[in-house]
Parts: C-alpha cells; structure tokens; sequence
C-alpha cells in the first residue's frame, strides 16, 4: 500500500467512524424546530389617559365665576393602527383619541350670588393623530424608555347647560400636539412579555407620561390647554 | 347470586351456561330496577291519582274554586296587576260607607240562595266539621244569589276585622244556604287576600330648599318604609300659617308642618308636584311658581294611599340666573355656536389641506409598511 492509498483508506475510516454522529446531528436538526420568534405582528395601539384639563377661554372670566378652581379631569381613550414598523428602532402611527370632560357649578344670580341651579360644561374632544415612536432603547439596550411625538388635528365638541335646559352648543376645531415619555414594561419582564404576546397578541405594554395641547381656531370657543396626563398603553 | 335462583334449580334443569347467562340477566335486573329512579317516579305520578280518587283528602274534593275580581276597593278603581298585594289603607276603613267590590265568577252552577262573606282563615271547611262562627272565621256579610253566573259583592269595609294598623286579611265567598249558618257543607268557595295598613308614612324631615329660574331645588330625609312617592307642595301666599307651632320659614295658610292635607284636594293657590319613590329631591321650575318667594313642603305616600303629615316648610327664591354661556357672553366672549370649521389664523376653507396631507401621509406609510 503506497501512501496514497494509505491516505485515501484512513479518510474512508474517518468517515465510517463520523457518520453516526452526523446522521445523529442530522436527525436532531429534523426533529427539534428552530427557536420561535415569539413576537406577533404590531397592528395597532390601544391606550387610556387621565389628566386635568381647564380650558384656558384667553382669559374670560365667566369659567372661574362659575366652575371656581375645578381642574376637570379629561378622560381619554386612544386607537389606531401601527402603518410603518422600523423593527427595534420606531414605528409611525396613524390613531383616534376620543375624550370626555365636564364641569358643573351653579348659576349666578342677578346680584352675584351663586344659586342651587346647576350649570354645565361639557367637552368631547376627537383628535386625529399622527405619531411616531421611538423604541430603539428598550429593544437595544435595555434603557426601559420610549418617546413619542404626536401631531394632529382635533374636534372638540362642546355643550352648555344652565338650568336643565341647553343654552349652547357647538365644536371647535384646531391643533392638537402631545410629547410622550413612557416606562417600556417589557424590559422588566420578559417572560410575561411574552406570555402576554403569545396569549393576548400584546407585543408592548408602557406606562407613560404626556404632555399635551389644544388650540383651536380664533372663532371657536376657548377651549384649548396645554396640560399633562398619565395612562396606560398596549401596543399590539 | 339472588336467593331464590338455588329453589329455582331444585325445579328447573339447566346447563351451567344457561345458568350462569340467566343469573346475569337477572342481577342486571335487580340492579336497574334497585339504582333507577323509576319506583320514585312512579310513586310521585300517582299521588295525583290517589288525590283524585279521594284517598288523599276527600272532604276537600268535593269543593269548586271560583275565581275573583277585586273590582274597587273604598270607591276606588282597582288597577293592581293580578298579583299585586290588594291594599286597604286608613281612609278606606275609616269611611263607613267605603266598600269593596268584589266579582265573582262560575257561580250558575250552584242553586245555592246567598253568598256569604266570611273573614278568617279556612273558612272553607264545613260548617259542620270546623265548629264555623269561631272568633277566627266569622261571616260578615251576604248578597242574595238568583242563578246568576257572576256577581258584584260589595263587603262593607269597616266590617273586616284587622281594619286597624297592619294585618292581612282572607276574604272568602261562597255560595251557601243559609250565609251566617254553623251547619252547612261548602261546595264553592272564592278567596281573596287584602293587607290592611292604617298607619301613615313618616313625616319627611329636613326639608330646604333653593334658589334658581328654571331649577329650583327642594331636598330633605327620606321617610324609609314602604313609600310609594312623595309630593312637593308649594304656596307663595306666605305668612298666613301657623307658625307658633314651629311649621318653619315661609309657612302659609295651607302648608305648615303638621298639616294634613288631601293629594287628592289641593287647595287653591297650592301647587304640587309628584316624585319617585326614592326620591329625596326635586326641582321645580320658576315658571310655574306665581312669584319669587314661595313656602314649600314634602309629603310622603306610602303603598297602602296612607299620607304622612305635612313636613316642615321652607323657603324658595324664584330669581333670574346667568349660565356659564350668559356669563361667557356677559364677559367679552364671542365665541359662535355650532361649528367654527376652519384652524388658527386661516381662513375657513383652510382645513382640507391639512386632513388631505394626514390622509396622504396614512397612505405613503401603508404602501412602505406592505413593501416592506
């Protein structure tokens, strides 16, 4: 036997030697899957806030006169879709925010006392949202903030009773804006991430903090504020 | 293995097979019949039968059921649904001539010459048998009885016994020979259950009230207790009542606590409103208040129609008032109603861009989103 045929019959026992291991390697990678990519696709966003609002009427007094000091409490809800995903980095969105406030006091008679007849004021804003949102240091670096930009046009329906009886109403219609910094909960617990994603579809859930304003146009009612809210979102 | 299947071999000669196969059947038997609840069942569908036949109680059997309608009760027309508790209140027994007036139906089958009105419970039994004008069913009434099938009985209320504070009381009508007799045996009877209540609501307390043009608030205590509703009294003729009695503020003739005044009578110049029955405020409008001052009361009514006493008044101030929207105005505000459509510093028309740009950029981030 001259070398190469030595040669050739030691890499034939090699082989002989290492196919098991192979057919084993081969077999294994037949029967358990590749790790699952468990986040479902982003669709859309659902999100509810509270927050203080007083409309700012450019400085009539009749709000103060009547309501006094009462801050309101604005409650909204929020939908839309995710249009545009950059995964790990941001996503745009196109969503609806419905809301309600309302104010009640009492009327004020003729000599500047205030009656046990009730006034009130009620706002129903409808905003038309784009946003876009910034999620690239939950995803990448485990830094559990996002931040969002919103800009829009809002349609704020407002009504005005005195007496049981309605005495105006009408809409108002302007700018809307909203700057948000939110607590990405999925950085603390990835496992009920997940489990929330696989059993709800939810990809992200946050906490946020928003500040947010309104200015509606010269001829509308003032009803615009710059104000702040908290809530609770899900992204899914 | 069944007892009797060892005598039953004495007698019957059989293969061990077929033995075995028959003490099987049988024991599947036993257990069917010992695990069902088929002998239950059929001890529960002949109990009808056995009181159809007089086994269960055959003095009762013999007795038809007639059926009842209250038609008034005191003078007034009975509307209650069918299974509503039948009230007779204060001013129904109090009246000796009030009168309850009862229809009672299938009654041609029977040649009998009287229906009697008994009260009491059981007044159904034979007179025979239950010892009749005991302290406990006692007639109260008869209406003679000439083959018609149906007729109008009209029980003298202040003669139900319990026609005092509260009771329920069985009102029973059957046609008989003699009405009043200890010695007769019923062959129809018709029941109807009355509660009597005689004692009035508690008087509302607390009673204030407000100041407005079109929303005039009266509040006070609720009365508790089975209240039907109450009534808010208003008189503007203040100063006329009897204010030593302590009635309150803006006592009038007519409304002082104390009072005792008829929902059904108002008095005139006294205006008044009803309210739900929980109710512990309500508001009146100024419009319909003759002045700008007025006295006001609460009056509860209970289920039974009892009324409470008049409350304590109070005052009320019928004045002209400002809204949010008349202060608004009042204050520079020139704000229009209805739809200001158009966006800060632009003209009207202005708006389209603006939501056709948001509509354009949903739609570029759609198309990316689908490439992508």
């Amino acid at each position: 036997m001259n070398r190469s045929q030595l040669r050739r019959a030691l890499g034939c026992a090699l082989l002989l030697c290492l196919w098991p291991s192979l057919a084993a390697a081969q077999l294994d990678d037949d029967l358990i899957p590749p790790a699952r990519d468990f986040s479902s696709p982003v669709i859309g966003l659902l999100s509810f806030r509270v927050a203080p609002y007083r409309p700012n009427f450019d400085g009539n007094a009749a709000f103060e006169q009547v309501f006094g000091n009462d801050p309101g409490l604005m409650l909204t809800m929020e939908l839309g879709g995710i249009v545009y995903r950059l995964p790990d980095i941001m996503m745009f969105g196109i969503t609806g925010q419905f809301g309600w406030a309302n104010y009640s006091g009492n009327t004020i008679d003729t000599s500047g006392n205030k009656t046990s007849e009730e006034t009130d004021l009620t706002l129903i804003p409808l905003t038309a949202l784009a946003q876009l949102r910034f999620d690239a240091l939950p995803r990448n670096f485990k830094i559990p903030l996002t931040f969002t930009g919103k800009v829009g046009y809002q349609w704020t329906g407002w009504d005005t009773d005195s007496g049981g009886k309605d005495e105006a109403h009408g809409w108002a219609l302007g700018l809307a804006w909203a700057g948000e910094i939110a607590l990405d909960l999925n950085t603390f617990d990835a496992s009920a991430a997940r489990i929330m994603d696989e059993e709800w579809g939810i990809n992200y859930a946050y906490l946020f903090f928003e500040v947010f304003g309104f200015h509606p146009s010269p001829q509308s009612l003032e009803v615009g504020d710059i104000t702040f809210g908290f809530g609770i979102g899900f992204i899914f | 293995m069944p007892f009797w299947h060892g005598w039953l071999n004495h007698f019957v000669r059989m293969s061990p097979t077929a033995r075995t196969k028959r003490d099987n059947a049988a024991r599947n038997y036993m257990d069917r019949v010992l695990h069902s609840r088929a002998p239950v069942r059929a001890l529960l569908l002949s109990l009808p039968c056995l009181w159809a036949l007089g086994v269960a109680s055959p003095a009762q059997a013999q007795q038809t059921i007639l059926t009842t309608d209250v038609l008034s009760i005191g003078g007034v027309p009975n509307t209650a649904a069918n299974a509503a508790t039948l009230y007779i209140n204060a001013e129904a027994c109090a009246d000796p001539d009030s009168t309850l007036v009862v229809q009672v139906n299938g009654l041609g089958a029977f040649m009998n010459p009287t229906v009697g009105v008994w009260v009491g419970n059981n007044c159904n039994t034979n007179r025979a048998d239950s010892g009749t004008t005991s302290s406990d069913c006692v007639p109260i009434h008869s209406q003679p009885l000439a083959g018609e099938s149906e007729l109008d009985v009209e029980v003298p209320i202040g003669m139900l016994s319990g026609c005092e504070g509260t009771a329920t009381v069985n009102v029973w009508f059957m046609p008989m020979a003699n009405a009043t007799s200890d010695t007769e045996v019923i062959t129809a009877y018709g029941l109807e259950t009355f509660t009597v209540d005689t004692l009035p609501p508690a008087t509302p307390t607390n009673v204030s009230g407000g100041s407005g043009e079109t929303q005039i608030s009266v509040d006070w205590d609720s009365s508790g207790g089975d209240i039907q509703n109450y009534y808010v009294y208003w008189d503007t003729a203040i100063g006329g009542g009897d204010n030593d009695a302590g009635s309150g503020e803006c006592a009038t003739a007519n409304l002082y606590a104390g009072a005792e005044l008829d929902p059904g009578e108002t008095p005139p110049g006294v205006g008044k409103e009803k309210t739900a029955s929980n109710a512990t405020s309500h508001d009146l409008d100024g419009a319909s208040i003759d002045g700008d001052m007025a006295g006001v009361a609460v009056q509860a009514v209970d289920l039974a129609g009892n009324v409470s006493e008049l409350s304590e008044t109070a005052c009320i101030d019928v004045v002209p008032t400002n809204g949010f929207w008349d202060l608004y105005k009042a204050n520079g505000g020139d704000a229009k109603e209805g739809c200001a459509c158009s966006l800060p510093g632009r003209p009207e028309t202005s708006r389209t861009p603006w939501l056709g740009g948001l509509l354009l950029l949903a739609l570029v981030a759609l198309r990316a989103r689908r490439r992508a």
